[in-house]
């Protein structure tokens, strides 16, 4: 278990008068700067673009454009269900992982963090190649009148998939430090085993559960190359808002694009700040661990 | 074993978890896996090594390794400053490092694009001092140091954090210059996090295809990588071929993540 | 309600943890597990509780085997070492607990936490969090949550661990009184002698997996079983010598770190307080010493001296009435007698 790694101000500063004073602003700088230009001017950009047309001229183009409509409604009926698949499934997963131990739970653990190691455009291809026409499963299930491709059951599956190891990594180390004792006590207490789990699990989990879903859902709505691969990339048809920004930068929309771009920002920025609220309700975040911290799209 | 512990639900997690994960994972994977079967040996070198093929691949491997390289820099500095350092702000500037961890691709590809673009906020800077950087890999290196940023920075920040001032403090006055200390004493601690860092970036990069499309004109045989070709294999129908790329990328991610793992273990030996 | 454990054998991988195990706990008795760490008193706590499952042997609630019963049938209140108190709830919400999950009707759940809350003198805290407590606190509401269901037995992992030294004090004084009141069996497992004597009937004294002995406080620190449990308990000095007609002889020093190994023959081990400091050389069975180190311990003096050659040293205990009579100075020539001693069979190690 690592140590609480919040170290008091005092020793800090103590350590940073070891660097001198040109080298600690040489330093700053640079790394203002390189924050600045990597990540602060594209968030600038975004907002800049989206409203530069006026705010009435905003919203226009979100909720005006009937393929602008569709692609939200599309994302928020594809990555809640996401989210909720993988909500049951991170707990589920989480308890066997951090409470019990059994062969192959090192294999398992591994297998979790799977979807982070898999370009998402071969997770599409995976899909196609299972549910395609040609696929292992297509030509069966057709015959039973189930369509999954190029449907919302293909966009959410590919987003399940995507974005499968988040509230489950956040919650095993969670579970990990908290330890068993107090769901020990509560079976001690005379506690059925859902008992256990409704009362003093899952309020344990709280803070984690909140982290974690904020974060899935946050990489849900922005799924792109899985979801390209398996949607019909029609517009009004299976359309999620990363698919339509695409689809508005080749046709060279500009400001319906940023529109769009906004939401998915606003967003991601919201996750963020979610983070650092929770941050600072619970104490410093443990960095989950080096083989998987994040994720490609 | 596990069964006699008193904790209750082992079978039902252990069921729900296997089952649900076959249905999501290992069911496509097998699909991948029952597709490349199909493939012959001389069917997957032929198309590994189309010209186009090895065009994508070569510039998937070099864009993605120099972006990871140049996010080695950019992250230790700002872990650095991080750390060591107090400014105004420090906080947001700290909670904004995850951004690209967040932000979806097809964001990054859409404002890197217009960034860069010749009456882009950059571009109409750098383009007449003759650097275009729109369209070419250059681009897709940029877009890549973004998506990536993150993995350095916060694979070196515990590892800082955790450093023991004892030790440069003991190094000082032992006599060594800032420059010694960093390079003798600081660094074999945070090589293994650098390494880490690095490859996990490189694992993303090679992957990466929402944004590179917007900033990439994605020129077979100049400017496409492995993704988008494997794309444009699927909407063609060709599904043999995209398989027998997307086992290419599968299995350079899955020896990256394996040598992390070993990596990781390895540097580990020394600790208590 | 008594207790039996019956050959009760638990190992981890490897580890051997219990060794066939038997203990009788007797209705009503507070017991003291006692032992160094991996002496495997936890993992028999536990067992006792049903938290663990034996591999071997048997454990009977009065007349019921309850060797294969979930915890949550067991009845047992268990009280954690680090409280394990439930975090999101109200002190009052941790004692209802084990009522709630029972079903017990909310007027009767809240007489009972009130006089559970009284029991404990915590009565204006009830609304307040885990968190902001004190560990005696803390301490005192796992006890009343595991006390709520009235349960047959109570168990409670090094209860006084995780306190400081006055805290610690009090917490035994007032669990040994709760005792008196209430005629729980109990069982707490300790590594600390002083916790063990101060609050319990009975102490079960083990070592890496076993029982070494059971007695009364008094009787296992007057008359161990063996070299263990005498050096376990209390200081001790270890000569080399032996008994004639029932009194100790002292023929020698033994060589530094020689000392703590049982399995030797020859040796005598006398206590601080039963070692005497002559001035002039008796008729026999003394050894010379030099006078190293005096300080202060309690009702007494304890006096550290060092053998002639300087490779061993011993301790004698003075009541400070005893050493005003005759004081002593660092580097005084003086003589050790032993009053008692005990001699014992030597251990053989496979």
């Amino acid at each position: 278990m690592k140590p609480d790694t919040s170290t008091a101000v005092q020793p800090r500063r103590q350590r940073a008068a070891q660097d001198p004073l040109w080298l600690r602003v040489l330093l700053t700088s640079m790394a203002l700067a390189i924050v600045g230009i990597l990540i602060f001017l594209p968030i600038l950009h975004v907002f800049v673009h989206a409203f530069s047309e006026g705010p009435f001229s905003y919203f226009e183009h979100l909720f005006g454009d009937s393929a602008n409509r569709d692609a939200i409604l599309t994302t928020l009926s594809v990555a809640p269900r996401a989210v909720i698949l993988n909500l049951v499934f991170g707990v589920s997963a989480a308890w066997l992982i951090a409470r019990f131990r059994f062969p192959g739970r090192t294999l398992l653990l591994t297998m979790v963090d799977l979807p982070f190691a898999i370009s998402p455009v071969v997770v599409g291809l995976a899909l196609v190649l299972l549910y395609g026409n040609q696929g292992l499963l297509g030509p069966r299930l057709s015959s039973a009148g189930i369509t999954v491709l190029f449907n919302t059951p293909a966009l959410v599956l590919a987003t399940t998939f995507v974005t499968l190891p988040f509230i489950v990594r956040e919650l095993i180390p969670l579970m990990e430090s908290v330890g068993p004792d107090e769901e020990l006590a509560a079976l001690s207490l005379g506690a059925s085993g859902w008992q256990m789990f409704w009362l003093v699990t899952l309020p344990g989990l709280r803070l984690g559960l909140l982290y974690g879903i904020i974060l899935c859902s946050a990489r849900a709505v922005g799924e792109f190359g899985a979801v390209y691969v398996v949607s019909g990339r029609i517009a009004g048809r299976g359309q999620t808002i990363p698919l339509r920004v695409e689809q508005l930068f080749q046709q060279y929309q500009s400001p319906a694009d940023f529109a769009l771009a906004s939401i998915l920002t606003g967003i991601a920025l919201a996750s963020l700040f979610a983070r650092r609220l929770l941050e600072s309700a619970s104490g410093p975040r443990k960095i989950p661990s080096a083989t998987t911290s994040g994720d490609a799209a | 074993m596990s069964s006699r512990v008193p904790l209750p639900g082992f079978a039902l997690s252990l069921g729900y978890t296997l089952t649900f994960m076959s249905l999501i994972v290992f069911l496509p994977l097998a699909a991948i896996a029952w597709k490349s079967a199909d493939l012959s040996w001389e069917q997957f070198v032929q198309t590994v090594s189309h010209p186009r093929a090895l065009a994508a691949m070569r510039l998937t491997f070099s864009t993605a390794l120099i972006a990871a390289a140049i996010n080695i820099v950019l992250g230790l500095i700002v872990a650095w400053v991080l750390v060591r350092y107090e400014f105004p702000f420090k906080r947001w500037v700290d909670a904004l490092i995850d951004l690209p961890f967040a932000l979806p691709t097809a964001v990054a590809g859409l404002v890197y694009a217009s960034l860069y673009m010749n009456d882009g906020w950059i571009g109409r800077f750098i383009v007449p001092m003759g650097i275009e950087i729109a369209y070419t890999p250059a681009a897709i290196v940029m877009v890549l140091v973004f998506t990536g940023f993150p993995f350095v920075v916060r694979a070196v920040q515990p590892v800082l954090e955790e450093i023991d001032t004892d030790l440069e403090e003991a190094s000082a006055i032992l006599g060594a210059t800032r420059w010694q200390t960093f390079w003798m004493v600081l660094w074999p601690n945070l090589r293994p996090a650098v390494v880490t860092g690095f490859a996990l970036a490189l694992a993303r990069g090679l992957g990466e295809y929402g944004s590179v499309i917007f900033v990439s004109s994605n020129l077979p045989g100049k400017t496409e990588v492995a993704p988008t070709l494997i794309v444009a294999r699927i909407e063609e129908n060709k599904f043999a071929e995209a398989t027998a790329l997307a086992l290419v990328l599968l299995l350079s991610s899955f020896a990256l993540l394996g040598l992390i793992n070993v990596w990781e273990k390895w540097s580990r030996r020394h600790e208590a | 309600m008594s207790i039996t454990v019956q050959n009760v054998s638990k190992s981890f991988g490897s580890f051997k943890a219990l060794d066939r195990v038997s203990i009788e706990v007797p209705s009503g008795c507070l017991v003291a597990l006692l032992g160094p760490s991996g002496s495997g008193k936890t993992t028999l706590l536990r067992v006792i509780a049903g938290l663990e499952s034996a591999d071997e042997g048997m454990v009977r609630y009065r007349e019921e085997e309850v060797t294969e019963t979930p915890v949550q049938h067991r009845q047992v209140g268990f009280v954690f070492q680090h409280y394990a108190l439930f975090r999101h709830m109200t002190v009052f919400e941790n004692i209802a607990f084990g009522l709630r999950v029972r079903r017990w009707a909310n007027d009767k759940v809240h007489q009972r936490v009130r006089e559970l809350l009284h029991l404990i003198r915590l009565e204006g805290l009830d609304q307040r969090y885990p968190s902001q407590l004190s560990g005696g606190q803390r301490q005192r509401v796992a006890l009343a949550r595991a006390l709520a269901s009235e349960p047959r037995v109570l168990l409670l992992d090094e209860p006084f661990g995780a306190l400081d030294a006055k805290v610690r004090l009090e917490l035994r004084q007032w669990l040994r009184r709760l005792h008196d009141q209430i005629h729980l069996t109990s069982i707490f497992v300790t590594h600390d002698q002083e916790d063990a004597f101060a609050v319990s009937d009975k102490v079960v004294v083990m070592r890496q997996g076993k029982i070494e002995q059971v007695g009364a406080p008094v009787e296992v620190f007057e008359h161990p079983a063996n070299a263990f449990v005498m050096d376990f308990l209390g200081h001790v000095n270890v000569f080399k010598g032996h008994l004639r007609d029932g009194r100790p002889v002292l023929t020698g020093y033994l060589p530094h770190g020689v000392a703590n190994n049982f399995s030797t023959p020859g040796v005598v081990f006398v206590r601080p307080h039963e070692l005497e400091i002559r001035h002039e050389q008796p008729e026999e069975g003394a050894l010379p010493a030099k006078v190293d180190h005096l300080h202060p311990s309690g009702s007494a003096i304890r006096i550290h001296l060092r053998s002639p050659c300087g490779e061993s040293s011993c301790c004698v205990e003075l009541g400070v009435d005893a050493y005003q009579n005759r004081p002593l100075a660092v580097g005084t020539s003086v003589w050790v007698a032993p009053r008692r001693g005990r001699v014992f069979e030597p251990e053989y190690s496979i």
